[in-house]
């Protein structure tokens, strides 16, 4: 919470010096709790128009990580291994108008932990078509991924993702809204990095005569689409309703299917508001995934994991958010404060050794607009 | 080809919008708060991240502009 006003006051001071037109600056922090681990992650943006042709959008995330993860070894079948670790992550966005309807923006993105590092770079287009009635957008994303490792005689490996989105937006009244996006991604992985690898993962392979831990081994190649269909409604000024469906299929053979539904309410003009929502997901089984092998050691599947995040699963998430503004406070157009907390159940019916996990988020962020 | 392709596009998002076009002042509602989504893009954010951990899905995570004509 320090954090998050912290940095709010220090991009606050930033952005009333260098601001014209409407800027804004949102500083946050959340904690995550589950059985396994513990995530404190701060955040902050600042995006300024000022009176060059772009506007700038600067992004700070960070996740301090601690707790331990189950790791299947080659004499116990699961045991605890400590983890710790930091991820600062840094976006950089310059954005601009070439003409009324059209908008170009660049992204980049570097994100640093102990021992990977990420590099991104989107390149964006949107467009307002039809009286302004509609926005379509499309994106390009290269994102290279970098790991080096201790374990494994100090392996170093890379991964490159290439994503693309289509996307548009229809007004279809005074009061709804329809969202429809569209993405494909191809991923090059490496062994030990990409596409979910953990060089520190283990599968269990069960023989007559010997149980042994066998390192999992991924496709090095990963193909996925995903499509999604949202739509807001206003019933009046104080309530509206945002549901969403996406459907997912990748080359692994996992399908998905997330479900979505919010409702907002507002109250003394927009100063006050409260958001409930719900998500609930459904994804099937990566084909070579299994709890565990039966085979002879020399008879392992080439392709093989344990990865509960790859087995099927379903997970339910409830939530709610409230937000309360002040206006006009100094130099600052609006000072809005939010809190925010919800839980996710998430169920693994073919993760036998630990079947059931649940997850606290709670938050606190500020938002200014100059 | 291109043409024909120029009129179906058009088509379609007259289909969906009716062919009705909203005045500037028509549009409050579809700027609001209320009507913005995500509410808070930063804890969205967060949010994604998360779910990238837990789950194997990607993509599709939201529109990258919703249309309001508010410029």
């Amino acid at each position: 919470m320090r954090a998050a006003a912290t940095s709010a006051v220090l991009l606050s001071l930033l952005l009333a010096g260098v601001a014209h037109g409407q800027s804004d600056a949102d500083a946050r922090v959340d904690i995550y709790v589950d059985g396994d681990m513990t995530v404190v992650a701060p955040a902050a943006s600042l995006h300024l128009e000022t009176d060059a042709p772009v506007d700038v959008d600067i992004t700070w995330q960070a996740n301090v990580l601690s707790g331990a993860t189950p790791l299947l070894t080659a004499d116990v079948i699961s045991s605890a291994t400590r983890v710790d670790d930091v991820r600062h992550a840094i976006d950089l966005g310059l954005s601009g108008q070439p003409d009324p309807l059209t908008t170009m923006t660049g992204n980049a993105r570097v994100s640093v932990e102990k021992d990977y590092a990420v590099i991104a770079g989107t390149f964006a287009v949107q467009r307002e078509v039809a009286q302004r009635m509609a926005v379509l957008s499309a994106s390009y994303t290269a994102l290279f991924e970098h790991a080096w490792t201790s374990h494994h005689d100090g392996t170093k490996q890379s991964a490159m993702t290439h994503r693309a989105d289509v996307g548009s937006s229809f007004i279809l009244s005074r009061s709804t809204r329809l969202a429809v996006t569209v993405s494909g991604l191809l991923h090059a992985c490496g062994d030990v990095i990409g596409c979910h690898a953990n060089p520190y993962r283990y599968v269990l392979v069960i023989s007559p005569d010997d149980v042994l831990a066998v390192r999992e081994l991924h496709p090095d190649r990963r193909a996925r689409v995903a499509a999604k269909v949202k739509v807001s409604q206003a019933f009046g000024r104080h309530v509206a309703l945002h549901a969403g469906y996406r459907f997912y299929a990748d080359s692994w053979a996992i399908t998905g299917h997330t479900a979505e539904l919010d409702v907002g309410l507002a109250g003394l003009d927009e100063r006050l508001l409260l958001r409930l929502g719900g998500r609930m997901t459904r994804q099937t089984a990566a084909s070579f995934y299994e709890a565990k092998y039966d085979a002879e050691p020399g008879l392992v599947p080439g392709l093989r994991t344990g990865d509960r995040e790859l087995s099927g699963l379903w997970s339910w998430r409830v939530g709610g958010r409230v937000e309360g503004a002040w206006l006009g406070v100094g130099p600052f157009l609006r000072v809005a404060m939010s809190i925010r907390v919800h839980h996710t159940w998430y169920l693994y019916p073919d993760f036998p050794w630990a079947p059931r996990r649940n997850a606290w988020v709670g938050g606190f962020g500020i938002d200014a607009e100059y | 080809m291109t043409r024909l392709l120029s009129i179906l596009l058009v088509g379609a998002l007259c289909a969906l919008s009716g062919c009705v076009t909203l005045q500037p002042w028509e549009r409050g509602l579809l700027n609001s708060r209320l009507m913005d989504d995500p509410a808070d893009p930063l804890a969205t954010l967060a949010d994604g991240h998360v779910d990238g951990a837990r789950e194997a899905i990607a993509g599709a995570e939201g529109a990258s502009a919703d249309a309001c004509g508010c410029n």
